[in-house]
């Protein structure tokens, strides 16, 4: 998969979307390959969820375009009913019981199955006789969780689906998307802020920030693009000059950066300036450099410390 | 798969690459598929499957079509090799360090280790 | 067209409200009437007729405000497209207005059968709203309801596009329309010309051709407003 032919299921051209008071993307331009899971990463109001609306045919963009599997999503029934998405909040009539939203669900997808429902309905406990709106937030987003995997839709679409799931719900979650998803891949994207939980299951990341695209990368070549150096400052900050520096934190006369290079090159060359070396997790390179251009921005020197361990 | 670990490919390769050194995945056996390790680890299946063919490109493990891969013969030993040529790098460097940092010459070095064998 | 009709089904999801509440409304209306007409003389006049059976149309056209406020951003998040839903709609309520309508015609029946359930009771077909042949008067109970609907429906996309300050603006906007044309007709002094307009028109018009007519134009002007609506 990592190699070979592959082709986009998504492609946005250019995108930009204006509300009335701000800008929430800007010029984007990206694309989610088929049947891959792709993380869709960024800080709250970052753009996140106006993307999806985008690529959901819930929104039209103020400029620039949006494919899916060929064509525009906006009003388009050939292509919806082959999307999926699982928007955070989704509203459902007031008297509606759960088994009325998978009796709709069945109706509208072309590839619902009915026998992922019922097991994923065992799975999180959910009784198909209760109103929706007398469940639990957990419970609500299980429902939208089944729904969005029994829906089978070649591109499903997570806006956050785990808000308000414990541990185990969301663990849940995880090994049955995976479990589906290796049984009949598809393509899937997934909005969240618990990067460290569900790091693993990405095959691609996508990162906004502030409307705009800091980082589109497959996963594993981004956890090899960056090393966590620590040792004595002056030491560190002589090496970080020679690279590219992310983040920088120090404590007494210690410092910790994070450096955009190989993980073999960063045992050689940090190596040889006598400092420890580390692989960079996914969480800390997405947090590093958030914080970067957010620092950029203010034109600050160093971001806070403390911060870089603070996220979701 | 441990996330502040590097590549994940790696981490799958290297834990059958243990696998196959510790003798609990032997020659001509089949390996876990890429489904499996995934469901097992938690991770995509296209990161593990990356972790297979890396082994494959290696050698170490073969493609048998439809039925799916499996432990090379002499792939143990030449694992084996690899490691052994490894082995200064991995674990006598960051020994030396620490031993500088505290000051303990290679010679007391050396004595623990005469030490340690003798036990 | 197949995507159309599962919209329509999904109208169908869980249909007891839908389908049951406005009956429920009706029911009480109607034995309060029975009730009343049996313990007074109400039905001696000639005419006896009943205004109640309104409630019915307008329990209809709040269940149709709430299933575009409630189902169109559920079907929309079951991916349906804004116009398949509206089309999927339109078709579900126009079979509702020929079952409601057929409905009707039979209690008319009924009513005319038992001389007003025996108290003279008009209720389900007041005033010109009767007519002589049940097919007709399918109709003539239909087109209303057709109308009800589509307001209803045209009301659920002000909301669900606008907001409350949009649903406020049309009651608004509607209230100032009919007073201004009201005063403009007194102003032309043009009162008894409506009134003769009115009079010179058929019932079958009356009843049939201007609420369908009604129901076509709330149809054609709420359609463009649903294509922008965000869930």
């Amino acid at each position: 998969m990592a190699t070979g032919t592959t082709t986009a299921a998504v492609t946005v051209h250019d995108v930009t979307m204006r509300y009335r008071e701000h800008t929430a993307l800007d010029a984007v331009t990206t694309s989610f390959e088929k049947d891959a899971i792709t993380g869709l990463l960024g800080r709250n109001g970052a753009g996140k969820t106006t993307l999806m609306q985008l690529v959901s045919g819930h929104r039209v963009p103020t400029s620039g375009s949006i494919r899916v599997f060929g064509s525009s999503p906006y009003e388009h029934d050939a292509v919806l009913r082959d999307i999926c998405f699982i928007k955070e909040g989704q509203r459902y009539p007031d008297h509606f019981r759960i088994s009325d939203a998978l009796t709709a669900a069945a109706v509208l997808f072309p590839n619902w199955d009915a026998d992922l429902a019922a097991s994923l309905m065992r799975d999180f406990d959910l009784p198909a006789k209760r109103n929706i709106k007398k469940l639990s937030r957990g419970m609500t987003s299980a429902v939208g969780i089944v729904i969005g995997l029994a829906s089978r839709a070649p591109l499903t679409v997570f806006d956050e689906p785990y808000l308000g799931l414990d541990a185990v719900a969301r663990q849940l979650f995880y090994d049955r998307l995976l479990a589906d998803y290796a049984e009949s891949p598809r393509t899937v994207v997934l909005s969240t802020h618990l990067i460290e939980e569900i790091a693993p299951l990405l095959e691609r990341v996508l990162l906004i920030d502030r409307g705009r695209v800091l980082l589109d990368a497959d996963t594993e070549s981004l956890r090899d693009s960056a090393v966590t150096v620590t040792g004595p400052t002056d030491k560190v900050q002589a090496f970080a000059r020679r690279h590219e520096l992310l983040h920088a934190e120090s404590l007494g006369g210690h410092m910790r950066a994070v450096v955009r290079m190989g993980e073999a090159q960063g045992h050689r060359a940090a190596g040889a300036a006598g400092l420890s070396v580390e692989p960079t997790s996914l969480q800390q390179l997405i947090v590093a450099m958030s914080l970067q251009t957010s620092t950029e921005r203010a034109s600050r020197p160093l971001a806070p410390a403390a911060s870089l361990e603070e996220v979701s | 798969m441990n996330e502040d670990a590097g590549p994940i490919f790696r981490q799958v390769a290297a834990e059958i690459e243990n696998a196959i050194v510790d003798g609990s995945l032997a020659e001509e056996a089949q390996a876990p598929s890429s489904n499996e390790l995934a469901a097992f680890h938690r991770i995509n299946p296209a990161t593990a499957a990356k972790g297979l063919n890396e082994l494959v490109s290696d050698g170490v493990l073969y493609k048998r079509r439809g039925v799916g891969m499996f432990v090379a013969t002499g792939a143990r030993e030449q694992l084996l090799k690899r490691r052994r040529s490894e082995f200064a790098d991995q674990y006598v460097r960051p020994l030396m360090t620490e031993a500088q940092k505290l000051g303990i010459p290679a010679r007391d070095i050396a004595a623990m280790i005469d030490e340690w064998e003798g036990q | 067209m197949n995507r159309v009709l599962q919209a329509a089904r999904l109208h169908l999801v869980n249909p007891l409200v839908s389908l049951g509440i406005p009956w429920l409304v009706v029911a009480i209306s109607f034995a309060i009437n029975i009730a009343v007409w049996h313990l007074t003389p109400a039905g001696e006049d000639d005419g006896g007729f009943s205004g109640g059976v309104l409630a019915l149309y307008i329990t209809v056209l709040v269940v149709y405000v709430q299933s575009v406020t409630h189902l169109l951003p559920f079907a929309m998040g079951l991916s349906v497209s804004r116009r398949t839903f509206y089309l999927g709609t339109a078709l579900f309520a126009v079979g509702q207005a020929l079952y409601y309508g057929i409905a009707i015609a039979v209690l008319v029946a009924i009513e005319n059968a038992t001389d007003g359930w025996g108290a003279g009771l008009s209720y389900w077909a007041p005033g010109p709203f009767e007519v002589d042949t049940f097919l007709l008067q399918v109709l003539a109970s239909g087109a209303p309801m057709l109308a009800f609907i589509f307001v209803g429906v045209g009301m659920g996309v002000v909301h669900q596009r606008y907001g409350q300050a949009g649903t406020w603006g049309l009651i608004i906007g509607t209230t100032v329309l009919f007073g201004g044309v009201s005063i403009l007709v007194t102003w032309l002094d043009a009162w008894a010309s409506v009134a003769t307009w009115f009079s010179e028109q058929s019932t079958a018009t009356l009843t049939i051709g201007l609420p369908a007519a009604l129901a076509l134009v709330v149809a054609l002007a709420s359609f463009p407003g649903i294509r922008r609506v965000v869930p």
